[in-house]
This record gives C-alpha cells, structure tokens and sequence, in this order.
C-alpha cells in the first residue's frame, strides 16, 4: 500500500486533504514550486489552477516556473485565463476538475467581462454532468450567445438529464447560428419534395463549412442496387428540372 | 503632423538590439526617434515565454518596435500553397513581423508570439537569398509579396524599403514585386523611376467595412486614390477584395465597392482583382472575441470548421456571396479579371462554372512551377 504523506513547505500545508496522515514531511529546503510538484506529481489544470491560488494566499509563487514543471507553456494568455478563472461557481468548477477540462476549453471566458453574471446558467450547467467534449462546445456558444445578448431564459438548457445535453447543443447553435439554420431548414424542405422512394432513406446533415444529403439504401441483389440507382438518377432529374424552372 | 511625425508618435518604444545599433535601419531610426523612445538591448525585449500573447500584450505590440537581424530564410511560400487550395504560385519575403495597424480578422493575432512588432535590419541578406534564387528560377514568372506578416508600405516612412525592392527587382523582369498594404503610404515609390514589374497591390472592402473591422487603416477612397497615383506614375497595381464579410447590407456596400472601382479604373489597366472569403484558423476567436467584442461583423459572423480546418462561412453562402461579386464584375465589364484566393476548386466551380486553369484570363496565374525548397 502506497504511503500517504501531509507535505509542508515554511508551514504552508501543500496537500491539506491529507492533513490527517500519520506521517507529516517538511519539505521547506528545496524551492516551493518543486515542492507541490512533489505533493503533487501529476495534476489537471483545473486542480493546479486551485493549488495555485490556494498556495499563493500563504507564500509569493512563481507560476511560470509551476505552469513548466506540469508541461504547461506558461504566456500570458494562460496567465489570464488563470486570474480570470477565480471567481466560477463551486459547482461548476467541481465540473471542470471531473471532466479535466484543459486551457483551450476554459478561453472562452477570457472575453466575459464579468463572470460572475454567467453563475446561474454555470450552475444549471454543472448539474447536467455533461462529457467534456460535449460541455466545451456548449460553453463556447453559450458564452457566444451571452455576449450575443440572447435573453438568458433562451439559453437554459432542456432539462437536468445529461442525455438533453445534445439537444441543448443543437438549440443553441440555432441561435448562434440562424441564417445557416434556416438555409439548411429550406434545403431540407426541398430534399424532402423530390420522389424518393421509401426504400432510399435520407437526412440533410451539416458537416462543418457543408452541407448536404446523406444517402442510404439496403441492396441484396445487383438487380435490387440497378433498381436503387434508377430510382436515384429519376430523383437528379427531377431535382435538374424544379432547378431549371427556377 | 507628418506621416514620419505620426508613427513616431504610435510607437512608445524602439528597441535596437545592440548588434546592428549601427547599421543604416537602426541610424535612420536614432536619428527620427526621440532618444527616451530608443532603447538599445543585448536581447529580446520582454520576452517571458514563446506562447501565446494576451490579448491585452498583443495589443501592445502594436506599439513597441524591435530592430534586429533575420537568422533565418527570408523567402517562404504562400500558405495558399496547400493541398485542397487552388493556388496562384505566390512567394512571401518577410522583412518584419507585425503590423501598426489592427484589423479584427487579422490572422497575425493567432500566429504572433513576440510582444513587439519587429522591423529587420539585414535587407541585404534578403537581397542576396533572392539573388541566388534568381540564378535558378530567373527565367519563371513568379510573383513575390512583402505583406505576409507585415503591411507592405505601412512602415515605409520610417524604413524606406520599399525603394531598395524596387531597384533590386527592376532588372528582373520576369519576376514580379508585390507591395500589398491597407495604407495609402507611397511617397516613397514615386520619388523613384517606377518599375514595371513592381505592383503595388491594396486590400479593399466597402468604406462600411473598413470603418468597422479595419482599425487604423487608411480609408477606401484614400487607398483607391493611392492606387491611381502609382497606376499613373507607371507602376502595376492590384487590388485584393479580401476579406469579403457577411453583414446585412452587404449586397448593397459590396456594390457600391464594385461601382467605385469601376468608375476609377479600367479592366486593363488592373492584371487582377482578387477575392477571397472570410476565414481564420480556430483558435483565434479567443482573442478576437475579447479584443473586439461581438458588435464585430467578424466575430459575429456564422463560421464553421471546414476541411483545411480555417472557421469559413457555410460553402453555400461563400459561393453566394463570389457569385454576386463575380456577376457583377461581369456585368460592368467582362473585362474584368477576378480570381478567387485560397478556396477549393468546389467552391470555384460553384461560384465561377470553371476551376481557375481552366479560366482562360487567370489561367496563366495558376500554372505550377516547382522551386527548388
């Protein structure tokens, strides 16, 4: 079994969750950044980013020297992003440290002037316990669409289930993004006017900069797939005739 | 105030790093500078990490000048040349890094990691790298821009450089010099014999644009006038719609862009115009967002990670939006030669009905050569 050891540096206690082991280590010789790297061999940023400040409340810290010994490129971006962080509700910031949510994720609070007025959605956020790559692109657009001054009541998500996360995600790129919603919504509106037959299914899908229909059919036969191209190549002719018409 | 007085006024501080203290670049700026604004250094200034800026050092950057040596190539091809990109055989020549002036969409704001603006002394060594090149290459067309990284002309006042390429490129002829600014700075190139092979190129939006996203730029008309002068004092010149940005009257502004070229030049007095989309690479919308707000028609925009991995705008609307501005160049003169900038043949396709090779007034712009890298 692994010792547990309460480390301190000149009476600053570096791991104060472990405050009750048996066996207590003064490890004021060597420098204090090296000292929380021992305390703490590896560490998420948002659990450094606690450390951080809880260690410079009691001692003068060199962060960049920190930053370094956790591989991070301390800049001043990141220099920011750490002073900015502060003031997140609780909950959501238990959130962060469960999903090991990294610098790039948290950016897009740098251009909120105030954070503090994002804490009622950040709590209705942390309670959905979303992934982390699920939580993050909800977060950038949901900070778009604060500074988008979008009233906050359209902004709430569904429901407390972490299984509506997807559908918040999608409600809230309708209204970051609602020319492109509306173009991809008249798309589909005429995909679904052309003569398909039921055996072909289709969706209209966005990926990234496109858009487009995807196909799909079932042949079991090469008579059944000359079928399924006939019934296609009748579905380009019909499209080519509405378009010249036009 | 003068234009020298009025950059000497921006910049807070020149660093000059001791080692070229004397050469003719740093001279010049001792002798224009007033001597509490020059600082002579052993190393890089404010240097405390090779990461990114903040926004707020980034911005700052933007007032502190640093003179130093080039160790590196000076000569570098377009990031246009990409797979994916229909490219137009584009080289790059780097004599600084930064720009005074501070575009909300500009990419330097997600490439830039030093907290000053830096001017290389060492042209020279910039000539002879192209010089050997020429030895090489001498005999292909190839076009060669100093705005990469850099505005052209913007800094011109103070560096001079400007007439130092134009003299270097005059006897080559089948190269071509681009200058590519947003300023109106080309004093300089008309107390010299203009060269042929020089062109000196503006990017250009609607005035509605400039006034909102291109901060510290001059005006539309200034840079159209600009263009007419070099135009009549014999050299080539360009213009680049780029980038073109959605924004709800932009049919109208786009055309009223249009209609001003249109009544100041000719088809054949202009080699080519061209186009290109709104585009960024993703982590820059950070310090967009937090430098420029979302009042920005940039950073307001509805963009998407396409295939190259830049934010575009959806395909459809960028085909909409060239296709307007094609159209409409054709409808005030089929003379008119457009080409689009760093989009996939897709998007020429659909925009234009012909990828550019097969464009018989571009296609010579898009024939591959091979240097030597």
């Amino acid at each position: 079994m692994i010792k547990q050891l309460f480390y301190t540096w000149n009476s600053v206690a570096l791991n104060p969750e472990r405050s009750d082991a048996l066996e207590v280590l003064d490890l004021t010789q060597i420098p204090i950044e090296t000292a929380i790297t021992v305390a703490y061999p590896s560490l998420p940023f948002c659990e450094l980013v606690d450390v951080i400040n809880r260690v410079q409340m009691a001692t003068p810290l060199n962060v960049s020297v920190l930053l370094q010994n956790y591989g991070y490129a301390y800049d001043s971006k990141l220099q920011s992003l750490i002073e900015k962080l502060r003031p997140l509700p609780q909950i959501f910031w238990q959130w962060c440290q469960t999903r090991s949510l990294s610098p790039r994720d948290l950016f897009p609070f740098l251009s909120v002037s105030d954070l503090t007025t994002l804490n009622p959605l950040l709590q209705n956020f942390a309670q959905l316990n979303l992934t982390r790559q699920l939580g993050s692109q909800i977060l950038e657009i949901l900070i778009e669409c604060i500074l988008l001054k979008v009233p906050s009541d359209h902004l709430q998500p569904p429901s407390e289930k972490s299984e509506d996360g997807a559908l918040w995600l999608q409600h809230l790129q309708h209204l970051r993004f609602p020319q492109t919603y509306s173009r991809d919504q008249e798309k589909q509106q005429t995909l679904m006017q052309l003569p398909w037959t039921k055996e072909i299914q289709t969706r209209w899908l966005r990926q990234g900069d496109r858009s487009g229909v995807e196909i799909r059919f079932f042949a079991s036969s090469s008579s059944e797939l000359q079928k399924r191209v006939q019934e296609l190549q009748n579905v380009v002719q019909h499209e080519t005739q509405l378009h010249e018409s036009h | 105030m003068n234009r020298i007085e009025a950059l000497v006024h921006k910049f807070e501080t020149v660093f000059i790093q001791r080692d070229v203290q004397d050469s003719a670049l740093a001279l010049r700026f001792r002798s224009l500078f007033p001597a509490e604004k020059i600082e002579i250094v052993d190393e890089k200034p404010h240097v405390f990490s090779k990461g990114d800026m903040s926004a707020a050092d980034y911005t700052r950057s933007k007032k502190r000048l640093f003179l130093t040596e080039h160790a590196g190539d000076f000569f570098k091809r377009c990031p246009g040349a990409k797979k994916g990109l229909a490219c137009c055989n584009y080289f790059v020549l780097n004599l600084g890094q930064q720009c005074d002036m501070d575009c909300s969409y500009c990419y330097l704001q997600s490439f830039l990691n030093t907290p000053y603006t830096v001017i290389y002394t060492n042209i020279d060594k910039a000539l002879q790298e192209l010089e050997g090149l020429y030895l090489d290459h001498g005999q292909s067309s190839v076009r060669i821009g100093t705005g990469e990284v850099v505005d052209s002309l913007s800094l011109d006042p103070l560096t001079l450089y400007s007439q130092t390429l134009v003299d270097f490129f005059r006897d080559k002829p089948r190269w071509n010099l681009e200058f590519k600014t947003k300023s109106n700075f080309i004093e300089n190139l008309l107390t010299i014999p203009a060269s042929k092979n020089t062109i000196v190129s503006w990017s250009i939006n609607p005035q509605a644009i400039v006034e909102k996203e291109e901060h510290g730029t001059a005006s539309l008309a200034e840079r159209l006038d600009a263009a007419r002068r070099c135009l009549d004092y014999g050299y080539q010149i360009a213009l680049h719609i780029d980038p073109v940005i959605w924004h709800d009257d932009w049919k109208h502004n786009y055309t009223l862009l249009l209609d001003e070229i249109h009544a100041r030049f000719r088809p054949q007095e202009l080699p080519y115009i061209s186009l290109g989309a709104l585009r960024f690479q993703p982590e820059q919308k950070d310090i967009m967002r937090e430098r420029f707000g979302m009042d920005s028609w940039v950073n307001r925009a509805e963009m998407f990670k396409s295939s190259t991995g830049k934010m575009r705008y959806d395909q459809s609307l960028r085909e909409e939006m060239f296709h307007f501005i094609l159209h409409k160049f054709k409808t005030l003169d089929p003379k008119w030669k457009v080409f689009l900038c760093m989009e996939t043949p897709e998007t020429w396709l659909n925009a234009t009905g012909q990828v550019p090779y097969k464009q018989e007034n571009i296609r010579s712009l898009f024939q591959p050569i091979t240097m030597r890298s």
